[in-house]
C-alpha cells in the first residue's frame, strides 16, 4: 500500500498510509475505535475506493480493481455468513461461482472443515452455530481460494476471552499451516502482541509506529504508542529533566514503591488508589513534586501498602524509555 | 403459571370474530351459491346446481380468463416496477428513505375513487397525455385510451404498485448489507451477488408482494368499472351487477364461490412452486 488517502465527507480517514507486507506475514493493524483501520481495510478489499494513493498485490496494481477481482479474502467482523445456506455451501460458495465440480467442491470443503476443526458441520444453518463456531466458518469459507492475502476486521470481538485466546492459537496455527499473508485489524493490544509478526500501530489515520511486537513493546516511539500497548505510565516535565514534546515511558511493572520510612530514593508520593483488574494488583500513586499520577502493577492480589499511605516512587534507569510526547 | 382456561378465555374473542365475521358469512354464501333465485329479487328454498351450469357459458368463461390475465399482468409488472423500486428505495439514505415513505403514501390521503377520475381525465381523448404526446409529435391523433384494456391495467397496476413496493422494502430493508459485500469479496460479480444473495433474501418480500397484488387484482371492480367502461368486464364487475343490477344473488354467491376457489388454487400452485424455488435455493442449483 502506498500514500492511501481517504476522507468522508469532510472528515478525513486515512491521511496518507503506506504499509508493505511480506508473503506469509502476520501483519496487525493495532488501534483504537475511529482511527482508521477498518476503512483501510476495505480499500484493501475493494469494499472502498482510495481518495488517492494505491494499493499492489505482488506488485500488481490492484487499486481500481473490483473486489471480486482481487485475490484477497475478507473476514468480516459480523462473520457475514450466508443464512440462507448451509455451513457447506457458505464455506463453498466462492468455489462454486468458479464453476468447480461438485466433487471437487465437496472435497476442499472438507479439507477445510478440518483446518477449522468443524468436522460433520456440512449441513447445519448458521443460526445454530455458536460465535467460535460461526467464526470458524467465516475463517473457512474466505481462505478456500487460497487468496493472497486474508484480511479478517476484529474477527474475535464478539467471542469471550477464553475463546478468544484460544481462537488466537488457532488463527497463528491456521496462518502458519497455509503461509497466507494475514492482515488482521484489532484494537485489543494483547490480541497483537500474541498473534503478530508485525504490529502497525494506527492512530488518527496514521501509522504511529510500525515494528515487531518486541520493538512496539520494548522500544515505543511515542507516548501513545507506550501507553497504548502495554498501558505504560507516561512521565514528562521538567521535575524529571526532561525537554518538553519528550517523555519517559515507564512500565507499571518496573515501577517500585516503597513506603516512605525506608528512605530510598524516589519521589515522594501517595497511594491514591489500589485495585485488582486483569490478573494483576494495580496502585495509583501520586508524585508529590507534579501531581502526575503512577500506576504501578503487581502479581498477587493483595500489597502491604495502603490508600492514603506516603510512598516512595522509584524505577530503575534501564526501564525508563525516551518517547516523543505526542498526547495532548 | 396462566391457567388453561384463562388461556382459552384470552383467545375466545377472536374464535367468536372469526366464526361470526369470516366462517359464517362463507357458509351462508355458499349455501346459497346453490339455491335458486326469487321471483322478483332474494332466494327461494329450492335446491339446484344451475347457477354453477350457468357459469360454464362462453361469455362467463371468458370474463374469468380475462380477470385471470389482468391479474397475472398487474402482478408481473408490478413485480417488474416494484422489486427495484422497494430495492433502491431500501438503499438510500434513512433520511430519503422517509421522503420517498412519504412520497409513496401522500396519494394514500385521497380517495382513491378520486384518483381514478384523475386516470379517466389523463386518459380521455384529447386529455393531458394526448396533448402531450401530439405536442411532441410523437401521436398525430387522440389514443381513446379511455375504457380500453391499457387504461384498466394502467389503474390496477397504479392502484396495487405501493403494496408490492412496501413488501419489497420490508424485506430489502432488514437485509445485512454485509453479506453482499462478502459474496463480492468471495469473488461474485455484483450481478451474481444479487442472484445468490440478495434475491434469495429478498424473496419473502416478493411472496408477500405478490399475494397482496394478485388477491386484489382478482377482485378489484371499481378500477375496470371507471377506465374500462362496460366493455372490460372483470369477475368483480359481474358479481356486482349480478348482486346489485340484477338481483340474482344466487348466481352472484355462485360466482364468488368460483372466484374464491381460483384465488384458493392460485395461492396453493403458488406455494408449491415457492417451496420448491425456497429448496433449490439452499441448494443453488439453479442460480449459481
Amino acid at each position: 500500500m502506498d500514500n492511501i488517502k481517504k476522507s468522508f465527507g469532510k472528515s478525513s480517514v486515512l491521511n496518507g498510509i503506506s504499509l508493505d507486507a511480506q508473503a506469509g506475514e502476520f501483519v496487525t493493524l493495532l488501534g483504537a475505535s475511529g482511527c482508521g483501520k477498518t476503512t483501510l481495510l476495505r480499500i484493501i478489499a475493494g469494499l472502498e475506493n482510495p481518495d488517492s494513493g494505491n494499493v499492489f498485490l505482488d506488485g500488481r496494481e490492484v487499486t481500481n480493481l473490483e473486489p471480486n477481482k482481487r485475490d484477497v479474502n475478507t473476514v468480516f467482523q459480523n462473520y457475514a455468513l450466508f443464512p440462507h445456506m448451509n455451513v457447506e455451501n457458505n464455506i463453498g460458495y466462492s468455489l462454486r461461482l468458479k464453476g468447480y465440480p461438485k466433487v471437487e467442491i465437496k472435497k476442499r470443503v472438507s479439507e477445510m472443515l478440518s483446518l477449522v476443526q468443524l468436522e460433520g458441520f456440512n449441513n447445519r444453518t448458521p443460526s445454530v452455530l455458536s460465535g467460535g463456531q460461526r467464526q470458524r466458518v467465516a475463517i473457512a469459507r474466505a481462505v478456500i481460494n487460497r487468496p493472497r492475502a486474508l484480511l479478517l476486521d476484529e474477527p474475535l470481538g464478539a467471542l469471550d476471552l477464553q475463546l478468544r485466546r484460544q481462537m488466537q492459537i488457532e488463527l497463528k496455527r491456521i496462518q502458519t499451516q497455509l503461509g497466507i499473508t494475514f492482515i488482521y485489524i484489532t484494537h485489543d493490544q494483547e490480541e497483537a502482541l500474541n498473534m503478530s509478526d508485525r504490529i502497525a500501530v494506527m492512530r488518527g489515520g496514521l501509522f504511529e509506529q510500525i515494528g515487531t511486537a518486541s520493538e512496539i513493546y520494548d522500544a515505543p516511539q511515542t507516548s501513545y504508542v507506550a501507553k497504548f500497548v502495554g498501558n505504560a505510565n507516561i512521565l514528562r516535565g521538567k521535575e524529571f529533566r526532561l525537554l518538553s514534546g519528550e517523555a519517559y515511558a515507564v512500565r507499571g511493572e518496573h515501577i517500585e514503591l516503597t513506603p516512605a520510612e525506608d528512605g530510598r530514593d524516589g519521589f515522594k508520593a501517595v497511594v491514591t488508589d489500589k485495585r485488582f483488574a486483569g490478573g494483576q494488583l494495580r496502585l495509583s500513586a501520586k508524585l508529590d513534586v507534579n501531581g502526575a499520577e503512577v500506576v504501578a502493577s503487581r502479581q498477587g492480589i493483595d500489597s502491604p501498602l495502603k490508600t492514603g499511605q506516603r510512598v516512595l516512587v522509584s524505577w530503575k534507569k534501564e526501564h525508563e524509555v525516551l518517547v516523543a510526547d505526542n498526547e495532548e | 403459571m396462566k391457567s388453561k382456561s384463562g388461556a382459552i378465555a384470552a383467545v375466545l374473542p377472536m374464535y367468536i370474530f372469526t366464526l361470526a365475521f369470516v366462517l359464517g358469512p362463507l357458509i351462508y354464501m355458499l349455501v346459497m351459491s346453490f339455491l335458486a333465485r326469487g321471483a322478483s329479487w332474494g332466494i327461494t328454498t329450492e335446491v339446484t346446481p344451475r347457477n354453477y351450469l350457468h357459469i360454464l357459458q362462453p361469455a362467463y368463461l371468458k370474463t374469468f380468463t380475462q380477470s385471470l390475465r389482468l391479474a397475472l399482468l398487474t402482478t408481473g409488472l408490478a413485480i417488474l416496477f416494484g422489486y427495484p423500486f422497494g430495492y433502491f428505495m431500501a438503499r438510500l439514505s434513512p433520511k430519503s428513505r422517509d421522503r420517498c415513505m412519504l412520497l409513496l403514501i401522500i396519494p394514500f390521503w385521497t380517495n382513491s375513487l378520486l384518483r381514478l377520475y384523475g386516470w379517466m381525465i389523463i386518459f380521455r381523448a384529447n386529455g393531458p397525455l394526448d396533448v402531450f404526446l401530439m405536442g411532441l409529435n410523437i401521436t398525430h391523433a387522440p389514443l381513446k385510451l379511455l375504457y380500453t384494456y391499457p387504461a384498466v391495467a394502467v389503474g390496477m397496476i397504479y392502484a396495487l404498485l405501493p403494496f408490492m413496493i412496501y413488501s419489497v422494502y420490508a424485506s430489502a430493508e432488514k437485509m445485512d448489507w454485509s453479506l453482499v459485500e462478502a459474496s463480492r469479496d468471495l469473488g461474485a460479480s455484483s450481478f451474481r451477488a444479487f442472484l445468490t444473495v440478495t434475491l434469495p433474501l429478498t424473496m419473502p418480500g416478493l411472496y408477500s408482494g405478490i399475494i397482496l397484488t394478485f388477491i386484489p387484482s382478482m377482485g378489484l371492480y371499481f378500477i375496470a368499472d371507471l377506465l374500462g367502461g362496460n366493455k372490460i368486464v372483470l369477475v368483480g364487475n359481474l358479481i356486482q351487477e349480478q348482486l346489485m343490477r340484477v338481483h340474482d344473488w344466487p348466481f352472484a354467491a355462485a360466482l364468488s364461490v368460483i372466484l374464491m376457489l381460483m384465488t384458493t388454487l392460485f395461492l396453493f400452485v403458488y406455494r408449491k412452486i415457492t417451496r420448491a424455488v425456497g429448496s433449490a435455493d439452499s441448494k443453488l442449483e439453479g442460480l449459481v
